[in-house]
């Protein structure tokens, strides 16, 4: 959804935020509302065409480049498996505590 | 979503013209009061009726009957005016009783009581809402039996209401880790035909004491893991009545070095959906 050139400046300059969409707001605009830091100028990036099998590794496919059912339940578990051990690994941090106390839910 | 790391980070996919709908977690602005720039992003997805509405703090399927309760459907009484909204979701769960104020939302095991609850419950959140209602499937379950028949759960909680259901994909990761599961257990039978909403998002592992493997938890503060989009690759075809797929992300998890990753996840998930 497109949305107009007028709205991203305002809600840019009401947050605070340079924006390409600010840019004929001027510094002072800007500078009124205290900016924290400047947007990242990255170039923008290509999506990428994904399906199931890019997240598996050749050998997972079939020859006709489709993962039957069952390849990709044995496939998915093996990848969960070795996520889990990955993970146990890893010396956790103290759970975040969310900006109200709420510790460290998340939404769900 | 109300953090500025969120919009400084979303900002060029909404230059871009790349954000088909936004969702507005309308309760978590009742208490902190909603920032300028979150009120005219909200009115403008709700003027082009794409903004959708999920509700956090209701608590479902808590026992009790409370004041807090009684006070939250008031607001959504008069939130549900507010804006233009397609639909509203809230969670399966709970996340009060008693002395336990509040926390993730937790899960309660199917029974003709607990359904009996889900029900009345659910049927006083869709008598408020002027437009569909639905509810969210759970990360957290207690038993790998909890986890089978959540699904069923659901359905039968929304159906006397003709409520759809928001599936949450990295809530099914979740009990597919903490299970052991494979998807085909946790999915071959899911009432697709009720999912209206999918989300995607990211999460975190944390130790427990009973055990030294970890568990997934849907914490929204990292980028989407690869097995989450497969499931969404997976379950796309088989979902008639889907409307919307959002991506979701704690902004104030987000750092400026990790606004590209949170870009690519949006752009390889819009690229799925587009081949789904």
């Amino acid at each position: 959804m497109k949305l107009s050139s007028n709205t991203l400046k305002n809600i840019a300059i009401s947050a605070g935020i340079a924006a390409a969409a600010a840019g004929s707001a001027s510094a002072e605009d800007i500078e009124a509302v205290k900016p924290i830091r400047t947007i990242c100028k990255a170039a923008p990036i290509k999506p990428e065409s994904k399906t199931i099998k890019d997240f598996f590794t050749a050998a997972d496919v079939n020859k006709d480049g489709k993962l039957s059912a069952e390849e990709f339940n044995n496939a998915y578990r093996a990848i969960v498996v070795q996520e889990k051990a990955k993970a146990a690994k890893v010396k956790h941090p103290t759970p975040r505590v969310h900006i109200d106390n709420c510790p460290g839910c998340g939404l769900g | 979503m109300p953090e500025t790391q969120f919009l400084q980070a979303s900002m060029p996919l909404f230059e871009a013209g790349d954000v088909g709908a936004v969702e507005w977690s309308f309760d978590t602005g009742w208490k902190n009061g909603v920032s300028e720039w979150l009120t005219s992003l909200i009115g403008t997805y709700s003027e082009a009726g794409r903004l959708t509405g999920h509700g956090v703090h209701f608590s479902l399927l808590s026992a009790d009957w409370t004041q807090r309760q009684q006070g939250w459907l008031e607001k959504f009484k008069e939130e549900v005016t507010r804006h233009q909204y397609l639909h509203h979701t809230e969670h399966f769960g709970f996340m009060t009783a008693g002395d336990f104020h509040r926390s993730a939302p937790l899960p309660v095991p199917l029974l003709e009581s607990t359904l009996k609850l889900g029900r009345e419950r659910f049927a006083q959140l869709a008598a408020v809402a002027p437009c569909p209602m639905g509810l969210e499937n759970l990360a957290l379950a207690l038993s790998v039996d909890d986890a089978l028949e959540q699904h069923d759960f659901l359905e039968q909680i929304v159906s006397p209401s003709n409520g759809f259901l928001l599936l949450d994909l990295h809530n099914i990761y979740c009990q597919l880790c903490n299970f052991n599961l494979s998807p085909a257990e946790l999915l071959d039978n899911y009432p697709f035909h009720l999912v209206r909403e999918i989300h995607v998002s990211g999460g975190s592992w944390e130790p427990t004491a009973s055990s030294k493997e970890p568990i997934r938890r849907d914490t929204h503060d990292e980028d989407v893991p690869a097995e989450v989009f497969s499931l969404l690759d997976y379950v796309l075809p088989r979902c008639p009545n889907l409307e919307v797929v959002f991506l979701e992300r704690l902004g104030n998890t987000l750092q400026e070095h990790q606004f590209d990753s949170f870009r690519k996840d949006f752009h390889t998930l819009k690229s799925i959906v587009a081949n789904g």
